[in-house]
């Protein structure tokens, strides 16, 4: 009864009067959505159909794009911007003295406690090319190509842990569960080569990220989306291989019969999880063929090697880097390297910045500095675009973990400054954007966030990233969420 | 520096008392009635007084640091006339002050006015000479509305020496020894200045000091621009050398100087990779999309290159050996529409290379290791639209590149792994001096450290 009152009062309320206002206003209402585009009206990406059958087909950007591919190099870890790129004199004199409190104040690291000594920079600083981009002697080779490159000076992020901050890079969130940036990529663009993933993943240096496989995931978009890991020895894709006392015309018939059956229950049900399942078989089976072929370097010639130095029959970082520009060339879409090392607290040598760090430049400089200059040759370079950083920077001070001073020279995580670089179409080239304080420990100017490099990635593959959206739990997700601005500063 | 001097540089700080207490003072006088104010007499008087004395030490810290750095003595004569006057009427106000407030209203508000317009002019003046008369004159309407609001000069070969030399050193010099400052009694901001020299001397001519200062070690006291500042970058040091070196000439463009190729980073770059001339102005109808239809099912990927355009490009990366022949008849209906091409890795028949000639719309073509062969070359040369060609990986040699010549609008082409020789690049590039080729063949070379694992 209570309920029935309720439900008479609620229709009292609407007169004849309310309903002819509404009717007037109504009609005028639909008439004026038309003339003015709203929110969900974007000429975006919003509910792009991917019925064609193959998730995976080719799409064009939203306006033209200034690069087609990316290779994406994560030094997980976070390597130290002070013994790199950001060259800070005055903290050399203040090496050794006793952090100001105004610099600990409501702050909080990740192992630093109490009041820790300021650490000077480990290595000598040069200014490098015709751009004058401070580079250290730990990078020898990169110093070289200075003039290729576009600095980011003042990184900040807000995660000073590992993972969270290696999410927040590729996934625009600290959390679990969105779609990583080169998911979001194929999800817009689709790939070329349809013999090959194309997102693919290849990690070096002994361990995965810290934030594990997430950081490649595909979040709530369709997992034919997430990135495909190829391991760097022994087969390159596990499970690609047919079964015993199986050959290759059985193997495509079987694959036959079941997309026939897969493409009925996708009619009945419209679920996108099993297009990505029929897709996922037959490349899987395409890849059969192909990927030995393509992640086979043994056939490169010498001089490439000894370019990279990279070697067939080893598990290393150059490796990698001859394979990101051999996938890039054949049409993937876009690399992830991951080199694992880079946290140098100083707890022993490895993790030190002034003997491990200087090993872990020496394993990858050369690599990078040949994927440049091969991608360049192969007129590549204008087309790709390649991204070196770490998922944020490291302190002025040296560690003192638990109050006490390590036994090697090292910094802790630091999220209010870092540097990363950026190498390819539509940027300036030998220019440096950004700016830190004297001792490096925040951004003066040019401060961007991961969702400013997001975004200007993406405006370079030809997106506006607020129109590239997904709709999930009842609203569209993007990937720099509610925030992000192009760097416009760096495009040319 | 005596004490004496020391506190002139407070001047900046102390000045910024009096100046709020005397708004906050306008204000109360427009806003709230006369009476009321009565009311809170002994507060304003405290409040006035204190910004009396302020005032008053300003004007004699001021007083001192004028006399301790080289400013536009015009300025300082302006700013300090303006700060005195100020000062006076401050105490004025402090003495008269229960007189004004029982005065006729249009005295007080005059009053007021009269401190208010002293306020701004000594403080604009102030503000003059240390940021510079220009800090806060508005940009022109033009930058104002476009979106890069950089508008920097730059240097090309037609700008004069002196010009280049100006540019470089206005972003690093001029704030110290510009036309507000002129630290050491040197101006660098006109021909005079740099000619005549400071109180060190000459800087240009036999005893010249100019080079030496830039070149001294950073940590050197004497090294210009100080430590603390900008510094002038490696081919900015080189440029200025060579200049002074080569007898400092003033009205001369860089190109009749000679500029040594060394020196060439100085001048503007062009952006990367100019993708305008890549993509034709005017739109062109849409394809006929049963055309794209069939080369979908020739496994030709075709994509327009921005879902606002009917421009389109096209890769044959999936396309079967046995299709490239239909696929070819069919790119040549698409014409108009077809602008970026990617031939990479294929076999094409002799024929199927000629229609590649037929695609005169075509800005980028890409056949990297694709069989292209000297001859196959020939017929490329219709494409006189072409900007960009990627031969790398080919069996091209110079015979097939000389042909290109009469592709005008070609802006880079790339050579590596080709048959090409340094003859036929040198003489390509004689040809066509803006054309960028790249012949590639870098390396990476190993240097010691490169071997030498690190311990402790």
């Amino acid at each position: 009864m209570a309920i029935d009152g309720e439900n008479l009062r609620r229709l009292e309320e609407q007169t004849r009067r309310h309903f002819i206002r509404n009717c007037t206003l109504g009609l005028g209402g639909l008439a004026f959505s038309s003339l003015w585009t709203g929110c969900n009206q974007s000429s975006g990406l919003v509910h792009q159909p991917i019925s064609s059958g193959n998730p995976l087909a080719p799409r064009a950007p939203q306006f033209p794009a200034r690069v087609k591919n990316v290779i994406y190099i994560h030094m997980a870890g976070a390597p130290s911007q002070l013994e790199l790129f950001d060259y800070k004199p005055d903290l050399e004199k203040l090496n050794g003295q006793e952090c100001p409190q105004s610099l600990l104040e409501g702050k909080r690291f990740a192992f630093i406690r109490g009041v820790p000594k300021m650490l000077g920079p480990q290595a000598k600083f040069q200014q490098r090319g015709d751009s004058g981009a401070w580079i250290s002697n730990y990078l020898p080779h990169l110093s070289t190509i200075a003039d290729e490159l576009t600095f980011l000076k003042a990184v900040q992020t807000d995660q000073f842990n590992h993972a969270p901050a290696q999410l927040l890079m590729h996934t625009g969130s600290p959390r679990l569960g969105r779609p990583s940036m080169g998911s979001w990529v194929t999800y817009g663009l689709g790939t070329e080569n349809s013999n090959l993933p194309g997102f693919v993943v290849l990690t070096s240096g002994g361990n995965n990220p810290d934030a594990g496989k997430s950081v490649w995931g595909s979040g709530f978009l369709p997992s034919v989306y997430q990135g495909v890991q190829c391991r760097s020895d022994g087969e390159p894709v596990l499970f690609i291989n047919n079964p015993e006392h199986i050959d290759r015309n059985q193997r495509q018939a079987s694959i036959e019969a079941l997309s026939d059956i897969n493409k009925l229950t996708y009619d009945e049900f419209q679920d996108p999880e099993i297009l990505t399942r029929i897709s996922q078989y037959e490349l899987a089976y395409k890849m059969q063929s192909t990927v030995p072929e393509v992640m086979n370097i043994s056939d490169e010639s010498q001089s490439v090697h000894e370019m990279y130095g990279s070697n067939p029959n080893k598990s290393i970082f150059a490796n990698n880097a001859l394979l990101a520009r051999k996938l890039v060339e054949k049409g993937v879409r876009f690399v992830q390297l991951f080199d694992w090392g880079w946290d140098t607290h100083g707890t022993s040598e490895s993790g030190s910045i002034d003997i491990g760090l200087v090993n872990k430049c020496r394993e990858t400089d050369k690599a990078v500095t040949a994927l440049i200059l091969d991608l360049k040759q192969r007129g590549l370079l204008d087309e790709t675009l390649v991204i070196w950083g770490g998922e944020f920077g490291r302190t002025p001070m040296q560690e003192n973990r638990e109050g006490k001073t390590n036994s090697f020279k090292g910094r802790d995580h630091h999220a209010e400054a870092f540097t990363m670089w950026m190498a390819g179409g539509g940027l300036k080239k030998g220019f440096s954007f950004g700016e830190t304080d004297e001792i490096g420990y925040s951004g003066i100017n040019g401060k961007v966030t991961p969702h400013d490099v997001q975004a200007t990635i993406l405006h370079l593959l030809g997106f506006d990233h607020e129109q590239m959206t997904y709709p999930f739990q009842g609203r569209q997700f993007r990937l720099t969420d509610v925030h992000g601005h192009v760097i416009k500063d760096i495009l040319a | 520096m005596n004490i004496y001097d020391y506190l002139g540089k407070f001047h900046p700080l102390a000045v910024h008392l009096p100046i709020g207490i005397l708004v906050v003072f306008i204000i109360l006088g427009l806003f709230i009635p006369k009476k009321q104010l009565l009311d809170a007499y002994v507060i304003l008087r405290l409040l006035l007084l204190v910004s009396a004395l302020s005032a008053t030490f300003s004007s004699l810290s001021g007083y001192i640091l004028s006399g301790s750095d080289s400013y536009d003595t015009q300025l300082v004569s302006g700013h300090k006339f303006l700060a005195i006057v100020l000062t006076i009427v401050n105490w004025i106000v402090v003495f008269t002050l229960n007189y004004l407030l029982r005065a006729p209203s249009w005295i007080f508000n005059t009053m007021l006015i009269i401190v208010l317009m002293l306020l701004i002019f000594t403080g604009h003046a102030g503000g003059a000479l240390t940021h510079g008369s220009d800090f806060i004159s508005p940009p022109s309407v033009r930058t104002w509305l476009s979106s890069d609001s950089t508008q920097m000069r730059q240097i090309s070969m037609n700008t004069t020496a002196f010009e280049a030399t100006s540019i470089i050193l206005e972003q690093k010099c001029y704030s110290c020894h510009g036309k507000n400052k002129q630290k050491g009694n040197l101006r660098l901001d006109t021909r005079e200045g740099i000619l005549n020299g400071g109180e060190n001397g000459k800087l240009i001519g036999a005893e010249g000091t100019f080079v030496h200062h830039i070149l001294l070690p950073l940590d050197d006291e004497e090294h210009m621009p100080p430590k603390e500042k900008k510094q002038l970058l490696p081919i900015e040091i080189n440029y200025l050398v060579w200049w002074i070196e080569n007898g400092s000439d003033f009205d001369h463009s860089l190109s009749t100087l000679n500029l040594p190729d060394s020196l060439s980073g100085i001048i503007a770059k062009e952006g990367v990779i100019s993708t305008n001339n890549q993509i034709p102005d005017e739109e062109v109808q849409p394809a006929d999309s049963k055309v794209l239809e069939n080369l979908r099912k020739l496994n030709v990927i075709v994509t327009p290159i921005g879902r606002n355009s009917n421009f389109l490009s096209v890769r044959f990366v999936n396309v079967l050996q046995d299709s490239v022949t239909a696929a070819m008849d069919e790119l040549t209906r698409i014409n108009p529409q077809l602008i970026w091409l990617n031939l990479d890795d294929q076999k094409l028949h002799n024929e199927d290379w000629d229609k590649v000639g037929l695609l005169s719309n075509l800005r980028k073509l890409s056949v990297r290791n694709s069989n292209i062969t000297d001859t196959h070359v020939s017929s490329l040369l219709p494409l006189t639209k072409l900007v960009s060609l990627n031969l790398v990986g080919t069996a091209v040699s110079d015979e097939g590149l000389i042909k290109i010549n009469n592709l005008a609008m070609l802006e880079f082409i790339y050579i590596y792994q080709t048959n090409v020789d340094r003859a036929g690049f040198e003489s390509l590039q004689a040809e066509f001096p803006d054309l960028r080729i790249d012949s590639g063949n870098y390396s990476v070379p190993i240097f010691a450290s490169d071997t030498t694992i690190f311990k402790r």
